[in-house]
């Protein structure tokens, strides 16, 4: 068409044709449209006949052309052929979207109607204002939720609600693409196995393989728990059930080029998904697999090469793409502004020029010289990047400022540690010592860079201990020392023993693929115990198991009766017998997706919370095998059951018995309505502190809540959160010295400048001095005082800090609760709690000395705990936080300070504590912390109007509490001994007993179960037997004897029957 | 199913790739409809029938060799089958037997 026709419009036209047209039609055609053209032309001019010729093309955007007609030229083998009819299409449609409704309505009705804990209010967070979230961020679902976010329509409390309906509709989606890949699995399956069946007979059992395989994992518990809340496994599901059907269309077309196009259209997928989640990536070996046994003839080796080639590919794009790209781009930036002084940013665009140029040129020369698989090779490259290319908005909006901007990744230095996590420091995958082994020396690794006025500027070096050859291992899983007790009781070694290479991989075995990924497999698919943190699968040995009540009655137990998982060992071992190259296909996603992963994130002995949600991939994987093994039970009966139709019929009902039972277990512990407590406590922490106050936080997980209430619900934000964790890095620091909201930007004594200089950490140095002005000390810092340094690092020349306090001023600024005057010091003195001083206490000191008051200070629990130095005696509890001032607490036998009129008015007037009192809510142990955080509170406010003789006071903040967070929604926890015994000192003996008789009975028999059950080294039977022990002393101590007696004896009773299997608990 | 039907474009453009013989191909086609009954058929509307029909099995396509004109592109030559030409013919006697029930109406 070139010589014909020159202009760009018809050319497109004649694209377009091409692209939807079959490759086999499209010339002829494409000839009858330019004689027509030439007839035109003569006939009409060649104006009137251009537009003809667009409009010729056009027209044949059809359904006769673009779909059916491609059957005759896909059709391989018989069965094929006849399947493939429009009316199995249809159904074939039909029944995937009513699949897909049946999941979305589940979603949608258990849906959480608010921002869930962990990474969800976080990430929700940045999506309602595109901000950056923590290392390596995921920048496609952020986008996706920033549109998702507009269907709240300007009500900020909705926005929650309408990010985590992406996950919900990504996950009907998922569902979706299950359903259609497994029906084109089942057909390969029911070719291969030569199945005797009439062919309708055979479309039903497709049909109904889907709808069983799809459901079950619509139903299995991680797939829901995802599926139902703002985080990226949903979308990463999506993607992966997307590649999967993109494989098997492509496999099913049989001209090349056109098949083509579906592997870009996958390296497009797989490249979008790096801005959701890496998981995605390890799909690539089954689909290559695929590939292989289409193209080539299967041979052992061949097997081999395919695996080793897709592997290849893997790190090709996991480590030479992501962070590779961008490294490069680094290299250039360094030359270009370094050594050629060139702008900022010039270095990087040069590289990103240079790649496109030989991109274009890479793509236009193979097409010209016909080397197809080059071609498709580089274009599927290009797509790659197309869709990596979401991660330029983490650069744009980190150069915006966002109040939440992790690593501040502004530049291509910045940019590349927040791809890599640096942050997180890595784990030894390959070879590492053993957590036994002592460091033996320091070795730095590549220079970091910093922008500094108008070059990169040496911001320090990576380093990594180096350990003794005999200490380091191949493949070492037993390796982090933080958890050396703990893998010493999984490996069963003794105090100094060094684990041998056995250990090691048992500790592989029975720990990383046993405990931390069987089980959660099984639960998938045979039930779990509880939601209890490490909570076993359904073994049958409990199926008809007593339990005590409170055990019985937790909504996450669910029994499966193992069905689904029998299905789907049916459907694999069919598959395995009768269509063996799939089952390696399916078999490689089920291992990549699950225990390759496992292998991989070599995990420690213990997580902060289950980590079930990681592998849905090979959930998914397995969700196949339980769809196929309605082919399998179908075709191996087809000789006994005689009535075709009562085979089908029987078939069937077994098969939906699976995804039935599973929505009947599941539904009550995976329906997240009307929960809030999550944002409720969040916003009662913020609320607590005063206007334009500073909170300090421990870490993620109790600071992305605050973040998610002030960014997205624009709850107090002219508060600064500020993570102490994070105030070691200087980034963070710098990020403190700017408005934030309505926080006003912070001035140190020491300089955002100064703190660069030091290091993570300031050791103590004896120099006989017995304390230090804190205000001196900073000063001193400022001016890089050489009194201060001992070889590179800094030090801290005493173990008592001071900060002296104008009394009178302080008084006049009215900042000391009523009746604290008395406690007012003249000079703070704060200990050190270990020879050293971290970045962030040095951060912490400057703000509490540099601020002078003029800004309340917050504590909350986990930031009092990480700091260095002991504030505990001038903290005063105010609600949910401590604030810091100079008032020192006079008793030893109170751990705080409490201001009992703000808490008053906070904790009963002001807090939220929506839907606690409602038992129709499933509340998991999430809520429970926040609840016993709450309670404890509450206790303390009590105790301290007891303490000023306020009783009636006391009694209603403690009747407040159990009405409010009644034991029927969630149970009493460790914090109802003090409730029992403060309600007993305001006269309120019979509630006091009332409870005391409820916690202890319930532990009693708890406690006696998990005995009997052989648990006895768990953290639950350590809680209830402290219980029991805490409500007898209780009973004891207010003068019931009588019943106290009782509940001694059932103490003893289980001490005694402990001692029998050798195994006291420590009292805590 | 009983008697294959044959929709009324169907049926044109069947009798066309049986009339042009050996040069039947898209242009040709509905060239040789608009000369014959007047009738603007677009080319799209002409390669979907021609293909449904090659799929009822009334016709059957090869691909010619290359041509000077139409920038080189080869044409796709349609003939008809010996099915097709029946079914042509049925319909022929189907109508005359219809027609022939139809009362006539008188001249004056």
């Amino acid at each position: 068409m070139d010589e014909i026709i020159k202009s760009y419009p018809q050319r497109l036209a004649l694209l377009l044709l091409k692209w939807f047209c079959p490759g086999s039609l499209f010339e002829t055609i494409e000839g009858d449209l330019i004689e027509q053209y030439e007839i035109d032309t003569r006939e009409v001019g060649e104006r009137r006949a251009k537009r003809r010729l667009i409009w010729n093309s056009l027209k044949f955007f059809r359904p006769g052309i673009i779909s059916e007609y491609k059957f005759r030229f896909t059709a391989r083998k018989p069965d094929f052929i006849k399947i493939r009819t429009i009316n199995f299409k249809n159904a074939n449609n039909l029944t995937g979207w009513i699949v897909f409704g049946i999941a979305l309505t589940t979603y949608s009705l258990t849906v959480e109607e608010t921002a869930s804990f962990w990474d969800c209010t976080e990430f929700i967070a940045s999506s309602y204002k595109l901000q950056v979230p923590h290392p390596p961020g995921a920048p496609l679902f952020l986008l996706l939720g920033r549109f998702f976010s507009f269907f709240a329509f300007g009500d900020h409390t909705k926005v929650a609600y309408a990010v985590n309906m992406l996950s919900a509709i990504a996950s009907a989606f998922t569902i979706l693409f299950l359903f259609w890949s497994i029906v084109l699995f089942g057909r390969k399956l029911i070719d291969a196995s030569k199945s005797v069946l009439l062919l309708e007979e055979k479309k039903w059992l497709l049909l109904i393989s889907g709808v069983v395989g799809s459901l079950a994992y619509a139903f299995s518990d991680s797939f829901w728990f995802s599926a139902v809340e703002a985080e990226v496994y949903a979308m990463s599901s999506l993607s992966t059930a997307v590649v999967v059907w993109c494989i098997l269309k492509w496999d099913s077309i049989e001209e090349e080029s056109k098949a083509s196009r579906w592997l870009i259209l996958i390296a497009y997928i797989v490249g979008l998904s790096i801005g959701v989640h890496l998981l995605n990536l390890l799909t690539l070996p089954a689909l290559a697999l695929v590939y292989y046994f289409k193209k080539f003839k299967p041979s052992k080796w061949g097997i081999l090469c395919a695996l080793i080639v897709s592997g290849v590919l893997v790190l090709f794009i996991n480590d030479l793409i992501i962070p590779g790209l961008p490294t490069l781009a680094g290299y250039f930036e360094l030359f270009f502004v370094n050594t050629v002084g060139l702008f900022f940013g010039s270095g990087a665009i040069v590289f990103a020029l240079t790649l496109i140029s030989v991109l274009v040129y890479a793509i236009r020369i193979t097409q010209k010289r016909n080397f197809a698989l080059l071609n498709t090779f580089f274009l599927a490259f290009t797509f790659i990047l197309l869709g990596y290319g979401s991660y330029t908005t983490v650069i744009i909006r980190s150069n915006f400022n966002t109040p939440i901007n992790e690593g501040a990744p502004k530049d291509v230095m910045s940019f590349v540690s927040y791809l890599k996590r640096e942050q997180y420091g890595s784990r030894p995958l390959l070879f590492g010592p053993y957590f036994t082994a002592d460091p033996i020396g320091i070795k730095y690794g590549a220079p970091t860079y910093v922008k500094g006025k108008d070059r990169y500027e040496v911001g320090g070096r990576r380093l990594s201990l180096e350990y003794s050859r005999q200490d380091e291992t191949i493949l070492p899983r037993a390796w982090n020392p933080d958890f050396a007790d703990d893998y010493k009781s999984i490996i069963g070694l003794q105090a100094g023993q060094r684990p041998n290479f056995t250990q090691n991989m048992y500790y592989m075995f029975k720990h990383q693929i046993g405990t931390m990924y069987m089980r959660y497999l099984m639960w998938n698919f045979a039930g779990r115990e509880s939601d209890e943190q490490g909570a076993d699968w359904f073994r049958p040995t409990h199926w008809f198991k007593k339990l005590p009540t409170t055990m019985a009655a937790n909504a996450a137990r669910n029994n499966y009766f193992m069905i689904p998982f029998i299905l789907g060992l049916i459907g694999m071992f069919y598959q395995y017998v009768k269509d063996t190259r799939n089952f390696y296909v399916l078999g490689l996603l089920f291992l990549m997706l699950g225990v390759a992963i496992v292998v991989y994130l070599n995990s420690p002995p213990t997580e902060p919370r289950e980590r079930d949600y990681i592998y849905v991939g090979s959930y998914y994987a397995f969700s196949f095998w339980i769809g196929m093994a309605m082919i399998a039970i179908a075709d191996t009966f087809n000789r006994t059951v005689k009535n075709r139709k009562v085979l089908l019929i029987a078939t069937s009902i077994i098969g939906l018995a699976a995804p039935t039972i599973m929505v009947m277990q599941g539904w009550d512990d995976h329906d997240r309505s009307n929960r809030f407590f999550s944002v409720d406590s969040a916003a009662n922490t913020l609320n607590s502190c005063d206007p334009n106050g500073i909170l300090f936080t421990g870490g993620d997980n109790d600071t992305f809540p605050l973040w998610y209430a002030q960014e997205t619900e624009d709850c107090h934000n002219d508060m600064r959160v500020l993570v102490l964790s994070y105030c070691n890095s200087d980034w963070y620091i710098d990020q403190t010295t700017q408005q934030e909201n309505q926080s006003k930007p912070f001035s140190y004594t020491v300089g955002a400048k100064e703190y660069k200089r030091i290091g993570d950490y300031l050791s103590y140095s004896d120099l006989k001095i017995n304390t230090i002005d804190a205000k001196q000390y900073l000063e001193l810092l400022a001016k890089n005082h050489p009194g201060l340094t001992n070889g590179d690092q800094k030090i801290i020349p005493s173990k008592i800090i001071t900060i002296d306090i104008d009394e009178k001023q302080i008084l006049a600024k009215g900042i000391i609760p009523k009746g604290m005057e008395g406690f007012l010091v003249k000079q703070m003195q704060l200990k050190l709690l270990k020879n050293v001083l971290e970045k962030r206490d040095l951060v912490f000191l400057d703000l509490l000395v540099t601020t002078n008051w003029e800004r309340p200070i917050y504590l909350n629990p986990t930031s009092m705990a990480q700091l260095n130095v002991d504030l505990k005696p001038y903290a005063v509890q105010e609600g949910n936080v401590y604030r810091i001032l100079p008032v020192k607490n006079p008793r030893t036998d109170r751990d705080y300070l409490v201001n009992t009129e703000k808490g008053y008015e906070l904790m009963i007037d002001q807090f939220k504590y929506r839907g606690l009192d409602d038992s129709t809510i499933y509340y998991t142990n999430d809520y429970a912390i926040q609840v016993l955080n709450h309670r404890s509170n509450l206790n303390s406010l009590a105790e301290a109007l007891i303490d000023k003789g306020e009783i009636e006071k006391a009694s209603r903040v403690l009747l407040f509490s159990l009405n409010k967070m009644p034991d029927s929604t969630i149970p009493y926890d460790p914090s109802s001994p003090d409730t029992v015994s403060l309600l007993f000192k305001v006269g309120q003996k019979q509630k006091a007993v009332e409870l005391a008789k409820v916690v202890a009975n319930r532990a009693n028999e708890v406690a006696s179960f998990l005995i009997s059950d052989g648990n006895t080294n768990s953290y639950e039977l350590r809680k209830n037997i402290f219980l029991l022990g805490a409500m007898q002393r209780n009973l004891f101590e207010n003068g019931e004897e009588v019943l106290a007696k009782n509940f001694e004896e059932s103490y003893t009773g289980l001490i005694s029957r402990l001692q029998g299997t050798n195994r006291v608990p420590s009292p805590n | 199913m009983g008697k294959e039907y044959l929709g009324e474009l169907e049926e044109l453009i069947l009798t066309m790739v049986g009339l042009l013989q050996e040069d039947a191909y898209g242009n040709a086609i509905i060239k040789e409809i608009r000369e014959q009954v007047n009738r603007n058929v677009s080319l799209a509307a002409a390669h979907v029938t021609l293909y449904r029909l090659e799929g009822k099995g009334y016709i059957k396509s090869h691909v010619g060799g290359a041509t000077k004109t139409r920038g080189g592109r080869r044409k796709r030559i349609f003939t008809i089958t010996s099915a097709g030409l029946s079914v042509l013919r049925a319909m022929k006697e189907d109508r005359i037997k219809l027609w022939k029930l139809v009362p006539q109406l008188r001249s004056n």
